[in-house]
C-alpha cells in the first residue's frame, strides 16, 4: 500500500524523460560550440555530411581546380542558390583555371599539383572568387548555416579554414505598399520581408554613418537572423546594453516566425494587457523612432519590426500626424476622447440606464424609454450581445477572402441589426452605441493596441452592470493605476504625463510644429539630447522700406 | 526593472497632496463650516490654510534638520528608541484609524447620495482591494496616479462651478463678519484638520528629488485647496444661502445636481463621482501605504506588501464598526477629527522640533 502511494507520488512528480534515442541528438549550436575545421578534405566531407544531413536537396560537387589534379568540393542546396551567380562567381572561375604562373605582389607564385595546400585557398581566395560576398569560416558548424540559407561552401585539403561564397536566392516578393499602415501623405512603401532589404530601406532613410546594425541569430531550430539598429550617439547606451541582454533569449527560443514571437520575449511586464512594445512596417517610421533615440529590432521573413521602449502615446500616433500641417494638433486629442470612448461608451450607456436613471434629462430619457420598450433583456445583457456579435463579426471578417467579405458585411449589417431591432430583440439606441464604440475603435491606429482596449471594454462593461458608475470608475483607476505601473525598457508607460515631462508633452497630447522641438524625448534619456538648432521657425517676409 | 529607491519629483508631491486633501475636502466641509461660520465660510477657508501654512513651515523646518528622515524616524532620532517607538505606535495607530474613517466616508457618502440599497460593505471591501492594487505597487506608483489625476480632477472641479456662475449673487456674501469672529475661527479651526494633513509631507520628505522645495511643494498644495474651498464657499453662499448650505449633508453634490447648461445638460453629479473616486482611490491607497509603511518603520520588518492581506482584512473591519451609523461618523468628524488630527500634525512635530533645539543648546553648552 505504502508503495503504492510512493509509486503515485513519483508519477505525479513527472521527472523528465532522457533522451536516448538516436532522433534527438540533432546537431545543437549551444550543445556543440566548437567544430573546429580538420584539415584534410576526407574528414571535413565527413563532418559537414553529418552536420548537413543526408538531405536530398543538398549537394556535394566535386571538382579539379582548373586541370590540376587539386580537389574542391562545393557544398550548397540545391534551388536556393543562384546558380547563375554561382557559375559566374565560382564554378567558371574554378574550373576553367589554367596553371600558370601567377605575378602577385612583386613575387612569382606558381600553382601547380604539388603547390602548398595553404597557397592555393589564398589564390582561391585572392583572385578567382569573383564576387565581393566572400565569408571566411574556421567553424563548421557556421559554414553549415550558410549552406543552409543558399551560400556555397567550398571546402579544400590541407587548410583549416572555409570559405563561403554568398550566392543565395532569396524567394523575395517585390516591396509593396505598407497596407496595415496606411498613410494619405506619407511615403507608401513598407518593409520587405527580407531582412537585408530592411536594413537596406532603413539606410536608405538615415545616410549617415551613426546608424549601426548589430546582428544575432535567433532560434534554436530556425537560425532566424534577428538584427538591433540604433543611432550611436544618440541613443542611450545603457538602453542598448538592455535590448542586447534582452535579445540573448531570442537565441534560446525553439523558433521565430514572427516578430510577435520576439516581442513575448522582451517585453517587461509579459502579463499584461497592453502592449509595450511598438509594431510598423513602415521603414519611414522606423527612422523617425531612430532618430528620436529608440532602438529597432528587426527579423527576417516578416515584414514588421520593433520599437522600443515604447510609451502609451506611441499607439495613437499616425505616421500622418507628423506629414502634414497642425493635423495632429486637432487628431490627437480626438483619438485620445476615442480611446475613452472605445473603453467606456457602452459601460456608461449600461449604467446610466440601469442605475442612474435621475441623471438623464427627461426627454432623452422618455426617448431611450420608449425604444427600450418591449425589449426582452436588460440593457447590460443586450450590450453584451452586441458588443459580443460585433466582435465576431469582425473577427469573422478579418480572415475572409473579399468576396465572402461582402456577403458578411450583408449578414451583420441587414440581418443581425436592421433584423434585430425590427424584431424587438435589441433597442435602436443599443445599437447606436454599439455602432459609435465601433467606430471609435477604429480610430486608433494601432490594431494590437486596440485589440486589447476591445478586450477590457468587456471587463468594464461587467463592472458597469454590477456596480454602476461605481464599477466603471473604479476600474478606470485601476486601469490608470496599472498602466502608470507599467514601464517599457525603463520608461516609464504613461510618461511624459506621469511622470510628467512638459518639453516632452508637445509631442504628445498635442503636435507642434517641428520646428518647436528643440529637444528629443527626454524620457529615453538619449545621449544627444539636442534635435535640431534653434531659429528654425519661419520668418514672415516683410516688406523694404 | 523596478528600482527599490523611491523618487517622487515636486510637481508629485504637489499632486499627491492636492488631491488627498481635496477629496475628502469636498466632502463634509462645505456644508460643517458654515454651520459654525455661517456666510463667512469662505473667510474661515481662508484662515485655515494660512494656518496649515505654519504646519508646513513647521513640519520642512523640523525634517530639513534630518536629511533622509521621515517623520516617524526623526522621532526615533529625537526621542530615543523606546520613546520614539511609541510616537511611531501613535502614528501607526492614526493611520489605521483614519484610513478606516476615511473608507467609511466614502462608502457612506456613495449609499446616501447614489445606491442606498447597496450595502455599505460592498463598497469598504471593493474599495480596499482595488487601493490595495496601487498599494502593493508603491509609493511611486500612487504619486503617479495622482499626477495624472490631479488635472483632470481639478478641471472638472472648475467645470461645474463655472455652470454655476449665472445663479450666485454676491451680495449676499455681506455683512462680512457679522456674528464677530469667533465662529470664523471655530469654522477655520474645524477645516484645519484637512489643511493641517499637509504634514504628511514630512512623510514623503526623505523621497523628494529636491528636498529643498519641500515648502514649495506645501504651499502650493496648500494654495490650491484653498483656492477651490474659498471659491466653493462663495460660490455655494451665493447660489444657494448659507441658511441652506448649512442643512445639506453634501452642498457640493446638491450644487452639481441644480445645474442646467445649454438646455441638455443637466446634473452634472456624474463629474462630481468621478471627481470621487478617483480622489478617494487615490486617498485611501495612500493612507493605507502609509498604515503598512509606519507598521514596517515601527517594527523593523523587510517589506510591507508581506502583511498587506491582514492590514486589510484589520482595515475593512475597522471600517465596518468603528462609527455604528453616519450620525457617529459626523459626530466624530465634526468634534473629535480636529483634535485628533492636530495632535499628530501640530503638537508632536512640534515637540519633536522644541527638544531638538533643547538638545542642540543643551550639547552646546
Amino acid at each position: 500500500m505504502k508503495n503504492l502511494f510512493s509509486s503515485f507520488r513519483k508519477g505525479l512528480r513527472r521527472r523528465p524523460r532522457k533522451n536516448t534515442g538516436q532522433i534527438n541528438k540533432l546537431p545543437q549550436k549551444p550543445d556543440h560550440p566548437n567544430y573546429a575545421v580538420p584539415l584534410s578534405l576526407a574528414e571535413k566531407t565527413e563532418i559537414m555530411g553529418k552536420l548537413v544531413g543526408h538531405s536530398n536537396d543538398i549537394v556535394f560537387r566535386r571538382f579539379n581546380l582548373g586541370f590540376t589534379d587539386i580537389q574542391v568540393i562545393a557544398v550548397y542546396a540545391q534551388g536556393m542558390a543562384n546558380s547563375h551567380a554561382q557559375n559566374q562567381a565560382i564554378f567558371k572561375s574554378l574550373m576553367l583555371y589554367e596553371e600558370k604562373s601567377e605575378e602577385v605582389g612583386g613575387g612569382k607564385r606558381e600553382i601547380t599539383g604539388k603547390s602548398d595546400p595553404a597557397l592555393i585557398y589564398e589564390l582561391v581566395k585572392d583572385n578567382l572568387i569573383i564576387t565581393g560576398q566572400l565569408t571566411e569560416h574556421e567553424d563548421l558548424w557556421e559554414a553549415a548555416i550558410d549552406v543552409l540559407s543558399g551560400d556555397t561552401v567550398l571546402l579544400f585539403d590541407g587548410v583549416n579554414k572555409i570559405l563561403s561564397v554568398r550566392v543565395r536566392q532569396v524567394p523575395q516578393k517585390n516591396i509593396e505598399d505598407s497596407e496595415r499602415e496606411v498613410s494619405i501623405r506619407g511615403p507608401q512603401t513598407g518593409f520587405s520581408e527580407v531582412l537585408e532589404t530592411k536594413i537596406a530601406q532603413l539606410r536608405n532613410k538615415i545616410k549617415h554613418p551613426a546608424l549601426k546594425i548589430e546582428s544575432i541569430r535567433g532560434g534554436v531550430y530556425t537560425n532566424t537572423g534577428v538584427v538591433m539598429a540604433y543611432l550611436q550617439g544618440i541613443v542611450n547606451p545603457e538602453l542598448v546594453e538592455e535590448a542586447r541582454r534582452r535579445l540573448e533569449r531570442v537565441i534560446h527560443v525553439d523558433g521565430i516566425w514572427e516578430s510577435g514571437v520576439i516581442e513575448e520575449l522582451i517585453e517587461d511586464n509579459p502579463f499584461s494587457p497592453f502592449p509595450q512594445v511598438e509594431i510598423t512596417e513602415r521603414p519611414d517610421k522606423a527612422a523617425a523612432q531612430l532618430i528620436s533615440g529608440r532602438v529597432v529590432i528587426m527579423m527576417d521573413g516578416s515584414p514588421n519590426v520593433l520599437i522600443v521602449p515604447t510609451i502609451f502615446w506611441q499607439f495613437i500616433q499616425a505616421s500622418d500626424d507628423f506629414y502634414q500641417r497642425l493635423i495632429g494638433f486637432a487628431l490627437r486629442p480626438a483619438r485620445v476622447i476615442a480611446l475613452l470612448l472605445t473603453l467606456f461608451l457602452p459601460s456608461f450607456y449600461v449604467a446610466l440606464t440601469t442605475y442612474h436613471r435621475e441623471m438623464i434629462p427627461l426627454s432623452l430619457l422618455m426617448a431611450i424609454s420608449a425604444a427600450r420598450e418591449g425589449v426582452p433583456f436588460p440593457a447590460f445583457v443586450e450590450a453584451f450581445i452586441m458588443e459580443g456579435i460585433f466582435e465576431f463579426l469582425r473577427e469573422a471578417g478579418l480572415r475572409l477572402p473579399m468576396q465572402i467579405g461582402q456577403a458578411l458585411s450583408i449578414v451583420g449589417a441587414l440581418v443581425l441589426g436592421q433584423a434585430a431591432i425590427q424584431a424587438n430583440l435589441v433597442s435602436p439606441a443599443m445599437v447606436i452605441v454599439v455602432a459609435t464604440t465601433a467606430v471609435m475603435s477604429f480610430m486608433i491606429p494601432a490594431f494590437h493596441f486596440s485589440v486589447s482596449l476591445r478586450l477590457l471594454r468587456f471587463v468594464v462593461l461587467i463592472f458597469a452592470a454590477t456596480l454602476g458608475f461605481f464599477g466603471m470608475l473604479l476600474m478606470a483607476v485601476f486601469l490608470l493605476t496599472h498602466v502608470v505601473s507599467l514601464r517599457s525598457f525603463g520608461v516609464p508607460y504613461l510618461s511624459p504625463l506621469a511622470p510628467l515631462n512638459l518639453d516632452d508633452l508637445k509631442d504628445v497630447l498635442l503636435r507642434l510644429p517641428v520646428w518647436s522641438h528643440k529637444y528629443r524625448p527626454l524620457i529615453l534619456r538619449p545621449q544627444d539630447i539636442k534635435r535640431q538648432d534653434e531659429g528654425l521657425k519661419p520668418v514672415k517676409p516683410r516688406p523694404e522700406k | 526593472m523596478l528600482t527599490e529607491k523611491i523618487k517622487i519629483s515636486s510637481w508629485q508631491a504637489t499632486a499627491l497632496l492636492t488631491v488627498n486633501i481635496i477629496s475628502t475636502a469636498i466632502l463634509y466641509p462645505p456644508g460643517f463650516v458654515p454651520q459654525l461660520a455661517g456666510r463667512d465660510a469662505w473667510i474661515s477657508f481662508a484662515l485655515s490654510g494660512v494656518f496649515g501654512l505654519s504646519i508646513v513651515y513647521l513640519v520642512v523646518l523640523l525634517c530639513s534638520r534630518y536629511p533622509g528622515l521621515n517623520l516617524l524616524q526623526i522621532g526615533e532620532a529625537v526621542l530615543g528608541r523606546f520613546l520614539g517607538k511609541l510616537v511611531g505606535f501613535g502614528f501607526v495607530l492614526f493611520f489605521i484609524s483614519t484610513t478606516a474613517a476615511i473608507i467609511l466616508e466614502f462608502s457612506d457618502f456613495m449609499v446616501t447620495a447614489f445606491m442606498p440599497r447597496t450595502p455599505l460593505a460592498v463598497f469598504n471591501i471593493l474599495m480596499i482591494l482595488f487601493s490595495l492594487y496601487a498599494v502593493y505597487l508603491g509609493l511611486e506608483v500612487i504619486c503617479r496616479v495622482s499626477e495624472a489625476a490631479v488635472v483632470p480632477i481639478l478641471v472638472f472641479f472648475l467645470f461645474t462651478m463655472v455652470f454655476m456662475i449665472g445663479e450666485v449673487e454676491l451680495p449676499s456674501l455681506l455683512p462680512v463678519l457679522d456674528a464677530g469672529f469667533m465662529p470664523v475661527l471655530r469654522g477655520s479651526l474645524f477645516f484645519l484638520s484637512w489643511t493641517a494633513q499637509a504634514f504628511l509631507l514630512g512623510m514623503l520628505y526623505p523621497y523628494l528629488v529636491r528636498p529643498q522645495q519641500a515648502a514649495k511643494i506645501g504651499i502650493y498644495a496648500i494654495a490650491i485647496i484653498s483656492f477651490y474651498m474659498i471659491a466653493g464657499a462663495i460660490f455655494l453662499e451665493g447660489a444657494l444661502g448659507s441658511g441652506q448650505v448649512a442643512r445639506l449633508l453634501y452642498p457640493l453634490l446638491s450644487f452639481a445636481r441644480l445645474i442646467k447648461a445649454g438646455g441638455f445638460l443637466e446634473r452634472l453629479e456624474a463629474v462630481v463621482i468621478l471627481i470621487w473616486i478617483f480622489g478617494q482611490y487615490i486617498k485611501i491607497s495612500l493612507f493605507i501605504y502609509f498604515s503598512a509603511f509606519s507598521i514596517r518603520q515601527v517594527f523593523g520588518l523587510a517589506d510591507y506588501r508581506t502583511f498587506l492581506w491582514p492590514l486589510a482584512a484589520l482595515i475593512a473591519a475597522l471600517s465596518l464598526t468603528i462609527f455604528g451609523n453616519s450620525m457617529e461618523l459626523e459626530n466624530f468628524i465634526k468634534n473629535i477629527l480636529s483634535p485628533f488630527v492636530l495632535f499628530f500634525a501640530l503638537i508632536i512635530p512640534l515637540c519633536l522640533f522644541g527638544v531638538t533645539i533643547l538638545k542642540n543648546s543643551v550639547g552646546k553648552i
